[in-house]
């Protein structure tokens, strides 16, 4: 079995805990549903349970498409519509899973996704920074970390493929962003610390 | 051949029959210059339509050969009701979203916009809704239905729908229960408070009763047909543009540019806070649009009419075979005609001859 299954696994269940955490915005949420899918087909697929090959190339597609640029709008405007309401981020959603198909398929510009990608949790990086909610700044620059080792095809343990190391950083990233102060439902300050006084 | 060669003269014998069946009954369901205006749209849509398409078609062959995960026998009838069932199930999705998303809306009102309800009003088909409804049925690609499956049980959820645009028929008995059936598909027309946003179902009603938009028929309050915010037009192309103009004209106005998203992809009856309420919809004072015309003028709407379907008939038969110049160059021609006597129906000249 490859390590990428075990990865993909981490990443699986990272993905349901966020899922179950119903404090958080419905399109943190959503994200997390996209990428656990994504990962869970990865389990399928490389612990040959059930190759479906196809379906985890499209859910990989929708999470590179859809789910960081979920994560950077709600972390950027937690208390928009896209972040909060579940027509808005299914039309998000839906807007940014064609970009990334049209890009794919008919462009063929895969080099332009993994750029949305990367802006995508650049954003995550600035905004966190910006708003000095360290703990969201440390858990995008994992998430960051990841897709740029996997993006170098990084590969300096025996043991650990490149696409671990995307799926560590994400899963870790996922793991730190859902415990931000950003997202609680209380009203937020302009930091972590004003956030909690309330 | 393009089945849609067969629709347009199936149609025109169905709204003749309908047409007979109500005069012997003695109740009037058409008004003339509603149903040619209907005939056009549906004209126009087709033109327009037939090269549309070729999104539809290329989106679906491009995610069928990259994503799809599974190999089906055509041969099996299973596959082919699956199909249609999965088909119609993403059909209702595409159809609310044509109802609740604004910028969508602006694409579906157009079948929305006769005051009537015939078999006429099937025809009134958009020509701006093929840009984004491909999108729905991403999920049978990616199941893998071959793409003449995804054609065929698409071409027959369209079809079907024809014959449930009609007062004629009154209720199925439990036929309502799952299936879209005129009763249930006039609530869909109305405009009356207890008819919107209900019954977006293709072929079967019960999807509309799980996503609990479902709402029989009220014999105690007629169906009002028409939409609230009127086209008040009979040119084809202004009722496929008209709505488009509403947004822009409503996201320049309104200030804010959240309110400005909100104006696009929000509900059609969103207004921002503050805005002044919309009227209350009463239903016994509304007045069916018209406008006077000479009764040459009737004539000459009958005669570009039939003119038109001619015309897409041999469209529809050779277009296969025309390159994408010519095939653009008929349906740039036949927009313009339809744009022509839409202005022309509606010139105040010829209203003022049919006042004298």
């Amino acid at each position: 079995m490859s390590s990428l299954a075990y990865t993909d696994g981490f990443l699986t269940l990272v993905c349901l805990w966020v899922l179950s955490r119903t404090a958080l915005p419905l399109a943190v949420r959503m994200a997390a549903a996209l990428l656990g899918s994504a990962a869970f087909l990865g389990v399928l697929r490389f612990s040959a349970l059930y190759p479906l090959v196809p379906w985890h190339q499209f859910a990989s597609l929708m999470g590179a498409s859809v789910a960081f640029p979920l994560l950077a709008v709600s972390l950027a405007w937690p208390d928009s519509a896209v972040a909060q309401r579940l027509k808005f981020t299914v039309i998000f959603s839906v807007a940014m899973a064609v970009l990334g198909l049209l890009l794919v398929t008919v462009a063929q510009k895969r080099m332009l996704l993994d750029v949305l990608t990367v802006l995508s949790v650049l954003a995550l990086v600035g905004v966190s920074v910006k708003r000095t909610w360290w703990a969201a700044a440390l858990a995008s620059a994992c998430m960051l970390t990841g897709l740029l080792l996997f993006a170098a095809k990084f590969s300096a343990m025996v043991w650990l493929v490149p696409g671990d190391y995307l799926h560590i950083g994400v899963a870790l990233g996922l793991l730190g962003l859902a415990r931000t102060a950003a997202w609680s439902n209380e009203p937020l300050g302009d930091t972590p610390q004003e956030a909690l006084a309330h | 051949m393009n089945p849609f060669l067969l629709v347009v003269p199936v149609s025109l014998l169905m709204i003749t029959v309908e047409l007979f069946v109500a005069h012997r009954r003695g109740v009037q369901v058409y008004r003339l210059k509603d149903s040619i205006t209907s005939l056009n749209i549906g004209a126009t849509s087709q033109f327009v339509i037939t090269l549309g398409a070729f999104i539809s078609v290329s989106m679906y062959t491009l995610i069928l050969e990259k994503f799809g995960a599974f190999v089906w026998d055509t041969a099996n009838p299973l596959t082919w009701v699956l199909a249609l069932v999965l088909y119609d199930f993403f059909y209702y999705w595409v159809h609310r979203t044509g109802h609740e998303v604004n910028f969508f809306w602006a694409s579906h009102v157009i079948h929305h916009s006769s005051e009537e309800f015939n078999l006429s009003t099937a025809m009134r088909q958009s020509a701006t809704g093929f840009y984004f409804k491909w999108v729905f049925y991403i999920p049978l690609a990616l199941l893998g239905f071959p793409l003449k499956v995804f054609l065929a049980v698409g071409f027959i959820d369209l079809v079907y729908q024809i014959w449930v645009h009609t007062r004629l028929v009154g209720r199925l008995g439990f036929l309502e229960w799952f299936l879209v059936t005129p009763s249930n598909h006039r609530v869909h027309h109305g405009q009356n408070e207890y008819c919107l946003d209900k019954n977006y179902g293709g072929i079967f009603s019960v999807w509309d009763r799980l996503f609990g938009t479902y709402a029989d028929e009220r014999e105690s309050e007629p169906v009002v047909y028409g939409v609230r915010k009127p086209l008040h037009s009979w040119n084809p192309i202004w009722g496929n543009v008209n709505h488009y103009v509403l947004i822009w004209r409503a996201v320049r106005s309104t200030p804010g540019w959240r309110n400005k998203l909100m104006c696009i992809f929000a509900g059609p009856s969103w207004q921002p806070s503050g805005a002044t309420p919309l009227p209350e919809f009463v239903p016994a004072q509304f007045e069916r649009f018209d406008t006077p015309a000479p009764a040459w003028m009737l004539w000459l709407g009958l005669i570009t009419c039939a003119f038109g379907m001619l015309v897409l008939s041999y469209y529809l038969a050779v277009q296969k075979n025309l390159g994408t110049g010519p095939s653009l160059a008929i349906a740039t021609g036949a927009l313009l005609f339809y744009f022509v006597v839409g202005l022309l129906w509606q010139s105040p000249r010829v209203q003022k001859a049919a006042h004298v």
